[in-house]
């Protein structure tokens, strides 16, 4: 996983030191966001690593926060990450008109 | 229970070192905290929700004779929360780079504070960190 999108993720997440445990944790909150984004059926380009959609990173940021919460109650979909998933969804079709 | 914080004011900790030197004796010097992150870079301005203090707390603190003194929230770093538990510790309000003058904490600086009690690792949750701040005077 780039480093900067670790580091991007941590920021937004309010962690501001370096520590392994943590930030194996983190990384595995991503690697969870980014299966949960592929299965939505998010195209894979919009995911690669080092060059993700600015989209793609808030969508990761806001199933991380989500992760983080314990309490169960709390722990509802996000509408943002919805629309996000929705926005990424969207497949350009030049020839359509044609 | 929810808790919201906003962090909207910049702060930097100066912290305070003592090293024997032979035949001078101990020398005092203030450091400035760096936390490192992953990828090796080192911060050493964070932001915080600082709350001035009112009512209550305001007449509280005023009895024990504390005149300028506020409520700091803040993500939880473990080697500053280690420093502000044991060290003694100079916050600058607004990453405030002069508060430290000639080795030693300017006393007429208006951004410099000191931990006023100790540091609460909230809820022990590792998340934010919450302590209390006095303005640094001469006493």
């Amino acid at each position: 996983m780039a480093t900067t999108l670790l580091n991007l993720v941590k920021s937004r997440l309010g962690i501001f030191y370096s520590d392994t445990a943590k930030d194996a944790e983190i990384s595995q909150m991503i690697s969870g966001a980014t299966a949960f984004l592929k299965n939505a059926g998010v195209p894979d380009e919009a995911l690669t690593t080092g060059a993700e959609l600015p989209e793609a990173i808030e969508a990761i940021i806001i199933y991380c926060k989500m992760a983080m919460i314990t309490d169960a109650e709390e722990m509802k979909l996000n509408p943002v990450l919805t629309a996000l998933i929705a926005q990424m969804r969207i497949v350009e079709d030049e020839d359509e008109e044609t | 229970m929810k808790l919201r914080a906003k962090f909207t004011t910049a702060i930097s900790f100066y912290i305070q070192t003592t090293e024997y030197v032979s035949g001078q004796g101990v020398t005092k010097t203030w450091t400035k905290f760096e936390s490192e992150l992953s990828d090796g870079s080192k911060m050493s301005v964070f932001f915080c929700e600082w709350t001035g203090s009112f009512g209550e707390i305001k007449f509280a603190a005023q009895a024990q004779g504390v005149s300028d003194s506020a409520r700091v929230r803040m993500p939880f770093i473990p080697e500053l929360y280690a420093e502000l538990k044991s060290q003694k510790v100079l916050i600058a309000k607004n990453a405030d780079t002069n508060v430290i003058d000639d080795n030693a904490p300017d006393a007429a600086n208006a951004n410099a504070y000191r931990v006023w009690g100790s540091v609460d690792n909230i809820r022990e949750e590792n998340i934010m960190m919450e302590f209390n701040v006095q303005r640094y005077e001469v006493q």
